[in-house]
């Protein structure tokens, strides 16, 4: 049965129907707990959901003032409004007048107080399930900003970006998208930075939605970010609260799901993947040298391989005689041509890694010692692949980990560069560059370009994105996205 | 598949031959002698056109030769400037490539010399200030001036001296003192000791560094070409003035750019200053030939040395 | 399409004539240099017609087209032959500098084959793309400068004489300049101050036609007269080191300012074939089998196209625009004398 169809069924009044429909609707399940007691004389049923809450607060918060309950007239309405307007059991208390309502809550962790001839049910909030704590992010290590990270559970990872935005401009809308899973979802923004419309474009995408279950934001993000045939992320993701916090001081929406350390932003620009929380923490001088680190890193990471076999076969004019009789040397006893053995050190590094990413940490680092050393250097002595090939390989995939946001289309388009360098040398690589550009600056939804600021230049902005000026001079800029707008 | 066979045509890095030198003679077919990087065998071919000969020369090697790392160009004076259109028309051949005429056989001299040899002999004469080194582009735009006529240097021998090349033959060889002058007039000196006599005494000069200009000046009839040459440099003996090492120097220069310019200017009407060009840029003489502007000629040297 | 941005303008028009300078086989001398000077200066003025034009409240091209969808299709055809001129280009520069595609037809497939993808793509992708590929070129061109300036020899550059000559070269050059026509269609498209992008590019247009002109002259010296395309031997000359070689990577702008080129060409050609035909489907396809179809047989038969070119070019950014304002102008001062004479007809009957 679908929760929508739930919606219509409104609670029934006498408890023991009412209660037998909850068992029929759960089917059984185990984990639903019903106790059925007596308050001043009234038939009453507390319901919980198993491990969602804490045994001690239900019983310090709920039955003991529960039990306690002396009223002059008692009747099943009186009790409940004695309970929902004269005592302050828990500081959520919604009621539920469907069982749509009432699964959602009971699944959530509220505890259910049902009374006989009553259509409605009170919830009390005293979740306590096991959750872990906020810990600092696997991804996107720092050495100078915070070290709390998002975590699983949705209410924390609100709380962790409003202690970081006291101000009431800061708008958190919960609302549940998932037909089974009836996953909760926060859309997060600064009423007075967000562009106008883009909340609600943002929510009629959502709304467009149809999924059963909403398990991660990969779930949500195809629907967020419309336009298929984008090689990068038009959605950015992020796990720091302090990252969080930049981006929705400067107008855009962030979205959180239930179950999932990762928030969505929106709009993502190319430029965003290179700024890190410490840029903020150094001297601008070191900051703007690093930045620029990156983007050199980012070239190095898709192209020098390309670059490499591209020369090597078609442009050894490129290099200088010293070099060029160095790689001649070692290429002369490999088996294969080289745009095979750089394809294939490529992809044994990929399943090196994705080995390495899916085994126990143990295991993992002993597939690491494996492929690492022991493969790579074999592979070099037995002559399978020259040295020089894989000082290449290896520098590229370095370069790789510098922008970890990129990694997806890095990986794919070094490939393709690759096999473009080794057949049509660089006007290959030139052309397929060309293709890229033209997708990249394709990207964007809700009008506002991937590629910007760089294009549609604004020079304004080229304070954060050319170097990392200081926050003297960044204090007065007041940037929003909004000014990315076309 | 696609990968394994290597894009099945393609050429590998491992079976190319990079050439460092050729020497090529003209004759009725082109033959030409291909040494390689690292490699002792001098490879031989022959063939209607340069490169035919080289492909055919690669033939006997087995490996695509790539001559886009050329060092040095050997060449008998025959075809001269015939064959540097050809080679600038390939891209693939670097322009700043190294040029060497010798009076004999081109391929025999390459086979003759050591793989690095002649440019070792080349630089090191260029470094002492003997010679001047001119790639193949300069060359061929010298010879495509007026007066058809570039200075290269000549192997004649065992003796690497400048000499004055035309179209297809060797106009003149200049001795070691006018090589000198026109290396003094047409390039900057670094880090060279000149033998300069001081009051009958034999001292080095260290240049450090020179540079040259050449400037042209109407003076009525006459057309004015000063030679400035600025050095930075001095004596090494301690127990010789300043002044006079200097004063000796620029005499002995002064006395090699006299040499150079008699023998190439007046001795061949050979324009291999760039003097015509610089006569045009100042607008003088327009309309006349570098013929016509030879008598009007005067040449003046100054010299400045600072210490 | 989208509204361009005048940044966007200047960024689009400055890579075409990049590409065109790039793969231009004349050989400069001090009279192309002010030839150029001169054509440049005569386009801007020529400009001014359509700017005035598309200053007038209203005026929207896609409507108000002189001769309607044949006037259209004249513009289409012409953008038809500068596809086709490109492809040329592309397959003489593939002869002369070493691209490692075994023929140059398969070179221009595969040229056509990105430019098709790229056009598939929205046009505001073309004109983003445009600032990046034009930063590149002009990155490009300062490592060209930079190799040049030890290599460059200004005794080389020769005073022009003739004046004969250099109004020669004016034409010639005004006669192969095929931006003035884009210019025409995409001022349709940008936004509000057009001057300040056209300004900006006939600037940028002299300033890089006589930069590389200068490099070219004072670089090559004589042997400008033996090349075919004068910018690649130059970058070739202009070398950093004596062994290694950077001229390769000159490659990388050309292949960047052909795509851009091309796909422009193809995107203005759909535009305006959807105009005429809106049923028609395929159109960019068809419109790039045409392009290429032409250029393989201008390849073959050798036929120059550069009259024709000239011709088109006079009628379509000179005669054309300007028939065009003088009958807006025209309507205006009619439908205001109307206007007038209707108000004073009103008032005579209200007395």
């Amino acid at each position: 049965m679908k929760p929508t169809e739930l919606k219509n069924q409104t609670i029934l009044p006498d408890l023991s129907d009412n209660l037998t429909r909850i068992k029929d609707i759960a089917g059984g399940s185990s984990d639903l707990l019903i106790n059925e007691i007596e308050v001043c004389g009234i038939k009453v049923a507390l319901m919980c959901c198993e491990g969602m809450l804490s045994t001690s607060t239900i019983t310090e918060l709920i039955l003991h003032p529960l039990m306690n309950i002396k009223l002059e007239n008692p009747s099943p309405a009186a009790l409940l409004t004695h309970i929902d307007t004269k005592m302050l059991l828990s500081v959520d208390r919604p009621i539920a007048y469907n069982y749509e309502d009432f699964f959602r809550l009971l699944n959530s962790g509220f505890a259910m107080l049902a009374a006989d001839g009553q259509d409605r049910i009170l919830a009390f909030g005293v979740q306590g399930y096991d959750k872990k704590g906020i810990d600092e992010p696997s991804g996107e290590n720092n050495i100078t900003g915070s070290h709390d990270g998002f975590i699983e559970v949705i209410r924390s990872n609100m709380s962790l970006i409003r202690r970081r935005m006291k101000s009431p401009v800061l708008v958190q809308k919960l609302f549940v998208m998932g037909d089974k899973s009836q996953t909760d979802m926060c859309i997060c923004y600064m009423s007075d930075r967000v562009p106008s419309s883009l909340v609600e474009k943002i929510m009629d995408s959502i709304e467009k939605m149809d999924l059963e279950s909403v398990l991660s934001t990969g779930y949500v993000q195809p629907f967020i970010e419309p336009d298929k045939k984008r090689l990068f992320n038009s959605v950015g993701r992020t796990e720091r609260p302090d990252v969080l916090c930049s981006k929705l001081i400067e107008g855009r929406v962030a979205i959180l799901v239930d179950g999932n350390p990762f928030a969505l932003i929106i709009p993502k620009l190319w430029s965003d993947d290179f700024q890190t929380v410490d840029d903020y923490n150094f001297k601008p001088y070191f900051a703007t040298f690093i930045r620029w680190l990156k983007y050199g890193a980012f070239l190095i990471s898709i192209l020098l391989p390309s670059l490499y076999v591209a020369i090597a076969m078609h442009h050894p004019e490129l290099l200088n005689s010293t070099l060029l009789l160095i790689l001649a040397e070692s290429e002369q006893n490999a088996p294969f041509s080289i745009i095979a053995e750089t394809v294939g050190v490529l992809l044994m590094y990929e399943i090196i890694k994705e080995a390495g990413l899916r085994l126990p940490k143990a295991v993992g680092g002993a597939v690491s010692i494996v492929g690492g050393l022991i493969i790579g250097d074999a592979a070099v002595n037995s002559g399978l692949i020259s040295t020089p090939l894989l000082t290449v390989a290896a520098l590229s995939v370095v370069s790789g980990f510098v922008v970890p946001d990129l990694s997806q289309a890095i990986t794919v388009l070094r490939i393709v560069f690759i096999i473009c360098g080794g057949i049509w040398g660089i006007f290959g690589i030139s052309l397929f560059g060309a293709a890229v550009l033209f997708n990249m600056c394709a990207t964007g939804d809700y009008g506002f370009p991937y590629t910007a600021p760089i294009s549609p230049f604004k020079a304004k902005t080229m304070g954060d994105i050319a170097v990392r000026e200081g926050f003297r001079k960044m204090q007065n800029n007041n940037f929003t996205v909004e000014e990315l707008h076309e | 598949m696609l990968l394994l066979c290597g894009c099945s045509h393609k050429t590998e890095v491992r079976d190319k031959g990079f050439v460092r030198t050729i020497g090529c003679d003209s004759g009725e077919v082109q033959s030409v002698a291909v040494r390689l990087y690292g490699q002792e065998e001098v490879l031989s071919g022959t063939g209607d056109t340069i490169f035919s000969a080289v492909e055919n020369a690669e033939t006997t090697q087995g490996k695509t030769l790539f001559t886009g790392h050329l060092e040095l160009l050997v060449l008998n004076p025959a075809e001269i400037k015939d064959k540097l259109s050809v080679m600038i028309k390939n891209n693939r051949i670097s322009p700043s490539c190294s040029l060497i005429i010798t009076t004999g056989s081109a391929a025999d001299t390459v086979k003759n010399y050591e793989e690095e040899e002649l440019s070792d002999i080349l630089d090191s004469s260029s470094r002492k200030g003997k010679i001047v080194t001119r790639n193949i582009s300069a060359v061929l735009n010298d010879l495509l001036e007026d007066d058809a006529m570039a200075a290269v240097p000549v192997l004649d021998g065992k003796n690497l001296t400048m000499g004055v090349v035309g179209y297809d033959s060797v106009i003149g060889v200049l001795s070691e003192e006018e090589s000198e002058g026109l290396s003094w007039l047409t390039g900057s000196q670094r880090d060279i000791y000149l033998p300069v006599n001081v009051n009958g005494k034999t001292a080095s000069f260290h240049v450090r560094k020179s540079s040259t200009r050449l400037t042209a000046q109407s003076d009525g009839d006459k057309i004015r070409i000063t030679t400035e040459i600025k050095i930075n440099g001095s004596c090494i003996e301690e127990n010789i003035s300043e002044n006079e090492s200097s004063k000796a120097a620029a005499e002995k220069i002064s006395g090699l750019c006299s040499k150079a310019i008699s023998k190439t200017v007046t001795g061949m009407n050979a324009d291999v200053l760039g003097i015509e060009k610089c006569i045009r840029s100042e607008n003088i003489a327009s309309g006349e030939t570098w013929k016509e502007i030879i008598p009007r000629l005067e040449f003046y040297y100054s010299i400045k040395i600072a210490s | 399409m989208n509204k361009i941005s005048n940044l966007q303008l200047f960024s689009v028009l400055f890579s075409v004539k990049a590409f065109s300078l790039i793969c231009s086989g004349v050989t400069p001398d001090a009279s192309q240099m002010a030839g150029a000077a001169i054509s440049v200066i005569a386009q801007y003025l020529l400009a001014v017609p359509m700017i005035m034009l598309y200053k007038h409240d209203g005026f929207s091209l896609k409507k108000e087209m002189l001769f309607g969808k044949f006037g259209k299709l004249l513009y289409a055809l012409f953008f038809i032959i500068c596809g086709a001129v490109s492809f040329n280009r592309l397959w003489g520069v593939s002869k002369s500098v070493y691209f490692p595609v075994d023929s140059s037809l398969a070179c221009s497939v595969i040229l056509a084959a990105v430019c098709l993808y790229c056009a598939s793509m929205k046009f505001s992708a073309l004109s983003r793309s445009s600032l990046i590929i034009s930063g590149i070129f002009i990155f490009t061109a300062a490592i060209l400068i930079l190799g040049a300036y030890s290599k460059a020899d200004l005794a080389n550059y020769i005073p022009a004489t003739d004046f004969g000559s250099v109004i020669h070269s004016a034409v010639r050059n005004f006669c192969s300049s095929g931006e003035l026509v884009m210019l025409f269609i995409l001022l349709e498209f940008s936004s509000a101050d057009r001057h300040k992008g056209v300004t900006a590019f006939f600037t940028g247009s002299l300033i890089l036609t006589e930069l590389i002109y200068i490099i070219e002259i004072t670089v090559l010296g004589k042997i400008i007269n033996l090349t075919d395309f004068p910018f690649f031997t130059a970058g070739a000359f202009s070398q950093p080191f004596s062994i290694q070689r950077a001229d390769s990577l000159y490659m990388i702008a050309f292949t960047l300012l052909c795509v851009l080129t091309v796909t422009l060409q193809l995107v203005l050609t759909s535009v305006l074939v959807k105009e005429i035909i809106p049923d028609l489907k395929y159109n960019t396809l068809l419109s790039v089998i045409l392009m290429l179809g032409l250029s393989a047989l201008l390849n073959s038969t050798g036929a120059d196209l550069s009259p024709v070119m000239g011709v088109l070019i006079i009628m379509l950014s000179v005669v054309i625009p300007v028939i065009m304002l003088i009958r807006r102008i025209y309507n205006e001062k009619k439908t205001g004398a109307d206007g007038s004479n209707a108000s004073a007809m009103r008032v005579q009957s209200q007395n």
